[in-house]
């Protein structure tokens, strides 16, 4: 057990490692270096040139990126050259925007999902689960970036029950806040609710038909108290694994709605950093969400052995 | 008749025997979405044989409303005045050569990596299967994002963005695919009869993986145009004035209030294609893929 963990932890170490040395050669290889974007495009090559050695930029690709990564293991990703803010200080004043934003649709997903697919499994192959079925998979099919302007369309500009767009902060007031964090957390989450439901559905059937269920009915005990005391549990293992891994990926993949709905969350500083080619924070950003991604994904991998015995045994078998 | 066979095999499977009218509501969706798929595809290929003005040109005032009458105005106008249905056909052509190209292209490079390293295993398989994680650490967007951020956004980097970001997809596949096909009998047979590695690869293990594979390929295909779509809404995929379905709806977004179907109509577009995919590769899956199977 001890050192299939510190294998784990071991690989997505190297997987991490690998990511920050593809990030920094990929950046090296930009066209316009970092002093030409602060001095502006009318900048001489000898100032452009000077800047460069101030900023340790003219040294060997190696030696920067041994100097990067020995600061960034100290938690300093730099420092942005067109804001002078440090790059960790503008993703730890955004991050909890996006952490909202992801927390906030995982848990519509998951409500809805559930419910979802409990009706599903009842009776599967009914024209009920078949319905469900195909609104699940059209929700599969309606990425953000449609989903957000149509809700836009139909809630804040035809029913006013949400602004348009804009943040409100906790501290303005929650009930502020959550109604401005509603809509995009539902844009976010109508494609998760599909792929809980499909991963949840699968499992409940499975668990349906197991002796235990049939023995607990026998037992006379209702339906409802067999789904959710009986069947609801044992299947949600896969489901737990998904949240958690879609959690790790929400952290970065919530660009499109926030850029939408003009949120000052983590994808936002990483499209804007990208169009003002601040190439500094481009990369603290990039390492900082493939970071976070791995590492969730690891826990994940792990506590699945911890919370389900079947695994743990499979696993030492 | 596969379909029988389908059913067959579901039934025999399963405790409870699968009503067959379940089979034939989803045959007539899957039915639909090929329909819808052959539509876009033909749109896309004849763009420059219809009667459609050009996709850079006004042909009226701007935001006006679907209407009959003319071919040019069936979708309305958009922000200055061009055709939505001459845009949304043209816009076919971006978002079907980026996902098919970008598509093929990490099917073949995954693919041949994923099979040798299923056949090989050992240290190729190592290195392989750690840079393929090492490209799924990145959420997709993510990667495509710092790609934009230093090359100059086209068609040519847009593919090579793409193809990279669903390479280890099919890797994972093609691996997992071959290890299981590696361990039968008949690749045992071939090699006892003294074939070489290619020849096992190629004769006996490649026709087996490759329905499988490319059963995903309408789902990746999917992912790549939505991907292409998100590029394009944030401003960083394909240039203008060339239509990308993702840009129209980014560009009526601000008129969303006043001129919906500035939006709606490439959305509704978008959806009915990426879920035609999503049906298509999921009918293909049922059929060849053997993991889903067994």
């Amino acid at each position: 057990m001890v050192l299939t963990v510190a294998g784990r932890v071991g690989r997505s170490l190297l997987v991490v490692l690998l990511v920050t040395v593809a990030v920094a050669a990929l950046l090296s290889l930009a066209p316009g270096s970092v002093a030409s974007v602060i001095l502006g495009e009318n900048a001489t090559p000898q100032a452009i040139a000077e800047l460069n050695a101030r900023l340790g930029l003219d040294r060997p690709f190696f030696v920067q990126y041994v100097d990067w990564l020995g600061n960034a293991v100290q938690g300093d990703l730099g420092t942005s050259p067109l804001t002078s803010q440090p790059v960790m200080d503008a993703i730890l004043e955004r991050l909890p925007v996006t952490l909202q934003l992801a927390v906030m649709a995982l848990t519509i997903a998951l409500v809805v999902s559930i419910l979802l697919a409990v009706v599903s499994a009842v009776r599967p192959g009914s024209v009920v689960d078949r319905g469900i079925n195909v609104v699940s998979s059209m929700l599969l099919s309606v990425p953000a970036f449609i989903a957000g302007p149509v809700l836009i369309y139909f809630f804040a500009v035809q029913l006013g029950w949400f602004p348009v767009t804009g943040w409100s902060r906790i501290s303005d007031g929650l009930g502020e806040n959550l109604l401005s964090a509603m809509l995009p957390a539902i844009a976010i989450s109508l494609i998760e609710i599909a792929a809980f439901h499909r991963v949840l559905r699968a499992d409940l059937i499975g668990t349906l038909r197991e002796d235990f269920v049939g023995a607990a009915r026998a037992k006379g005990m209702s339906p409802a108290y067999v789904m959710f005391r009986h069947a609801l549990r044992p299947s949600s293992f896969s489901l737990i694994t998904l949240a958690g891994i879609n959690l790790g990926r929400l952290v970065g993949g919530t660009v499109i709605v926030e850029s939408l709905f003009s949120l000052p969350g983590l994808g936002q500083l990483l499209a804007t950093s990208i169009i003002s080619r601040d190439v500094i924070t481009v990369q603290g950003v990039v390492v900082f969400i493939a970071v976070v991604y791995v590492g969730v994904n690891t826990v994940v991998d792990l506590s699945y052995r911890l919370i389900d015995p079947r695994v743990r045994k499979a696993a030492a078998a | 008749m596969n379909h029988h066979a389908v059913n067959a095999g579901r039934v025999a499977a399963s405790a409870e025997p699968v009503v067959p009218k379940v089979r034939s509501a989803r045959s007539i969706v899957v039915c639909l979405a090929y329909a819808w798929l052959v539509a876009v595809i033909g749109m896309a290929l004849l763009a420059d044989f219809l009667p459609l003005a050009s996709y850079a040109t006004p042909v009226g005032t701007p935001r006006q409303g679907p209407q009959w009458g003319s071919l040019d105005l069936l979708m309305g106008t958009d922000n200055l005045g061009r055709s939505i249905l001459s845009r949304v056909v043209y816009g076919a052509r971006v978002s079907l050569v980026v996902g098919t190209v970008a598509g093929l292209i990490g099917f073949l490079i995954g693919g041949f990596l994923g099979m040798l390293a299923g056949y090989f295993g050992k240290k190729l398989d190592a290195v392989v299967r750690l840079i393929a994680d090492a490209v799924l650490a990145f959420p997709p967007l993510i990667l495509l994002l710092a790609l934009s951020s230093i090359l100059t956004p086209s068609v040519r980097t847009l593919l090579v963005g793409l193809s990279l970001l669903v390479v280890p997809t099919f890797t994972r596949l093609a691996r997992a695919n071959t290890l299981a096909w590696s361990a039968r009998e008949f690749v045992l047979a071939a090699r006892n009869m003294g074939a070489g590695h290619r020849r096992i690869l190629v004769k006996e293990i490649l026709p087996n993986v490759l329905p499988s594979l490319g059963a995903y390929l309408p789902i990746v295909m999917a992912a790549l145009i939505v991907a292409e779509g998100s590029l394009s809404f944030l401003g960083l995929g394909i240039p203008p004035p060339t239509p990308s379905w993702g840009g129209m709806i980014s560009d009526g977004k601000d008129a969303i209030a006043d001129a919906p179907h500035l939006v709606f109509l490439p959305a509704l577009v978008i959806f009915l294609t990426v879920f035609s995919l999503n049906q298509a590769g999921d009918h293909l899956r049922q059929r060849f893929d053997r993991t889903l199977q067994d």
